[in-house]
């Protein structure tokens, strides 16, 4: 089961980010992890080639990064699970088809309420109840 | 993307206009202050089939368009087994192709050109009740029936393409409040005010708090005639009588132009 959701969740990437995130979220490197520890598990990718895949990683959210004092480099901790990457990935999904496709090629049932009048609002709401 | 194809139709039109200025007029004036041109009166009509032709054309290519990037989206998402209540539901509201999907959000929506089916996600049949699922479903079977979601994109292809004319885009989204309002009258017929007005409360709300802009559309209308309100009468503003006779002018004046290439080549 752990293992379909993972492959669920990596099927959401790109193939460089997807290798990456396979070897983050399947234990290969510790909870807290540099570029460098990541390197040692695919060693025929060059180092600045996983470091501006997992800065990008980051920025989507999907790592947290923490500059390790004294040092140039950042340490990561993974941000998510596979199944909440699913998940919030479906919800951005949404969002996305909701803000471009609403009136066009999907008829979406709802309408948004918030430009009703506060007493067309109320009626509304207490005739939804009855 | 309206916005977008506008531009560049704009942008193509204004090249057309300048560029046939430029090669017969000289910057000296409009192409409409030119004379017939030769021979009259093929070349006229050689430069509106061609004009035509390039619009029908456009407007073709953007309804595939908008049609596969809703297909593409809906593509996208997982589906998972219509679960017992969603089969109810459907069977209540004369529904046949529905499907559903892994999403928490509360979404239902009509998708498909030609053989148009329904998605509806898992988060909406946690949030309604079966009365109000079968008002959301027998809503989007009326999209079905009618094929709305094609009629929508070729409404939206010709407001883009025929963007000179505002009265167009005006009128496409009258047709979209229409189609929205005979939807949920079928939805009153199937079950009821209540839980119709229940449905668009819990959904409207959802989109409240998600920012969705694009969803702004029937929402008044709907609202007043599931109140039983009267609905406001609908007239075509000025500017968009006053602009669409400027597109029309300029239309005409392109034409024109094109007419006149086609004469001297």
């Amino acid at each position: 089961m752990a293992q379909k959701g993972l492959n669920r969740a990596l099927a959401l990437f790109g193939p460089l980010e997807a290798r990456i995130m396979r070897v983050i979220w399947s234990g290969q490197v510790g909870e807290r992890f540099t570029v460098r520890d990541i390197q040692q598990e695919m060693s025929e990718l060059a180092y600045t080639t996983i470091m501006t895949t997992v800065v990008r990683l980051a920025a989507k959210g999907l790592l947290h990064a923490r500059a390790i004092s004294q040092q140039k480099a950042h340490e990561y901790r993974v941000a998510l699970t596979p199944d909440e990457f699913v998940t919030r990935s479906s919800r951005q999904d949404v969002a996305q088809l909701v803000r471009r496709y609403g009136e066009a090629a999907l008829i979406a049932f709802a309408a948004r309420i918030d430009g009703l009048d506060p007493d067309q609002k109320k009626r509304l709401r207490e005739l939804g109840k009855q | 993307m309206k916005r977008y194809a506008g531009l560049i139709g704009g942008a193509t039109l204004l090249g057309l206009a300048c560029g046939s200025w430029l090669t017969t007029c000289r910057l000296t004036g409009t192409c409409t202050s030119m004379a017939l041109p030769s021979p009259w009166p093929r070349a006229v009509v050689l430069a509106g089939g061609a004009l035509f032709g390039a619009m029908t054309i456009a407007w073709l290519a953007r309804v595939v368009w908008i049609l596969a990037q809703g297909a593409r989206a809906v593509r996208r998402m997982q589906r998972t087994p219509a679960p017992s209540p969603l089969a109810v539901g459907a069977a209540h509201a004369g529904a046949s192709r529905v499907e559903c999907v892994t999403v928490e959000a509360p979404v239902a929506f009509c998708h498909g050109g030609l053989r148009p089916s329904i998605l509806v996600s898992a988060g909406l049949l946690n949030q309604l009740s079966p009365d109000e699922l079968v008002a959301v479903l027998a809503h989007e079977q009326h999209h079905v029936r009618r094929r709305d979601p094609l009629r929508r994109a070729m409404q939206q292809a010709m407001a883009e393409v025929l963007f000179w004319l505002p009265v167009i885009d005006w009128w496409a989204d009258r047709r979209r409040e229409a189609s929205e309002l005979a939807a949920d009258r079928a939805a009153i017929r199937y079950a009821g005010r209540s839980p119709l007005a229940g449905a668009l409360w819990k959904l409207g709300s959802y989109l409240e708090t998600q920012g969705a802009a694009a969803f702004a559309g029937a929402a008044e209308l709907r609202a007043a005639q599931v109140l039983g309100d009267e609905l406001p009468g609908q007239r075509i503003p000025t500017p968009l009588w006053v602009g669409s006779a400027a597109g029309i002018l300029f239309a005409l004046n392109s034409a024109w132009c094109v007419a006149h290439l086609f004469g001297s080549a």
